[in-house]
């Protein structure tokens, strides 16, 4: 009979603690969640704040760009960095519409092949014979130095 | 010891009866503890501190 009871006991014992665990289970878990969304919120919160300088730079550079391409030496400004200016001052006036189409205006090879009257393969050509001229500018420039 | 005596013995603050019950109850602590087949520590610990609250507010 006193065995009987204490099996007894011991099954309210454990349905008690089994009910208090998945209750403070899912109160912990919602807690957590509810810090983890709090978390993100604030994130959210301070990348909406601040303002990235490089990332307003490159949609100023990519708006004025897209406007008109050929309007190539008003990009020429933007571009502070003095050496680089330089090597691309030098390149001429076909070259400078296909380095800056596909750079800042992001274009395929084929729409650009199509404004400056070549198949999308002799542009992507011209476009690394391009990038390979300005490098070897560059590096000209720092053998100088 | 039956479990009555343990669970008297635990309430009354006796560490080894604590501990017994402790280990008896283990596992199920355990399970509990596992989120998204993790097994989170601090979801351990608070669970092993229900317990304790449990045998201290169990009704004999």
């Amino acid at each position: 009979m006193k065995e009987q009871q204490t099996s007894i006991m011991h099954y309210r014992f454990t349905a008690y603690l089994e009910t208090s665990v998945v209750n403070k289970r899912a109160r912990y878990l919602k807690n957590k969640n509810c810090l983890k969304e709090q978390e993100y919120i604030m994130v959210d919160l301070l990348d909406k704040n601040c303002t990235c300088f490089d990332v307003e730079l490159d949609f100023y550079i990519r708006e004025k760009l897209v406007e008109d391409l050929e309007k190539s030496d008003d990009l020429l400004k933007i571009i502070g960095e003095d050496r680089l200016l330089r090597a691309i001052a030098s390149l001429k006036e076909r070259e400078r519409i296909l380095l800056f189409g596909r750079v800042f205006g992001e274009l395929e090879f084929s729409k650009l092949g199509k404004k400056l009257t070549m198949t999308p393969k002799q542009a992507e050509m011209a476009y690394y014979y391009v990038i390979r001229k300005i490098r070897k500018k560059l590096e000209e420039k720092k053998d100088e130095f | 010891m039956s479990f009555e005596e343990l669970l008297r013995r635990a309430k009354a603050g006796d560490q080894k009866a604590q501990e017994a019950i402790f280990l008896l109850y283990r596992s199920m602590l355990n399970k509990h503890s596992m989120v998204w087949n993790v097994f989170d520590e601090d979801l351990f610990q608070e669970l092993s501190a229900t317990l304790y609250t449990c045998i201290m507010k169990f009704r004999i």
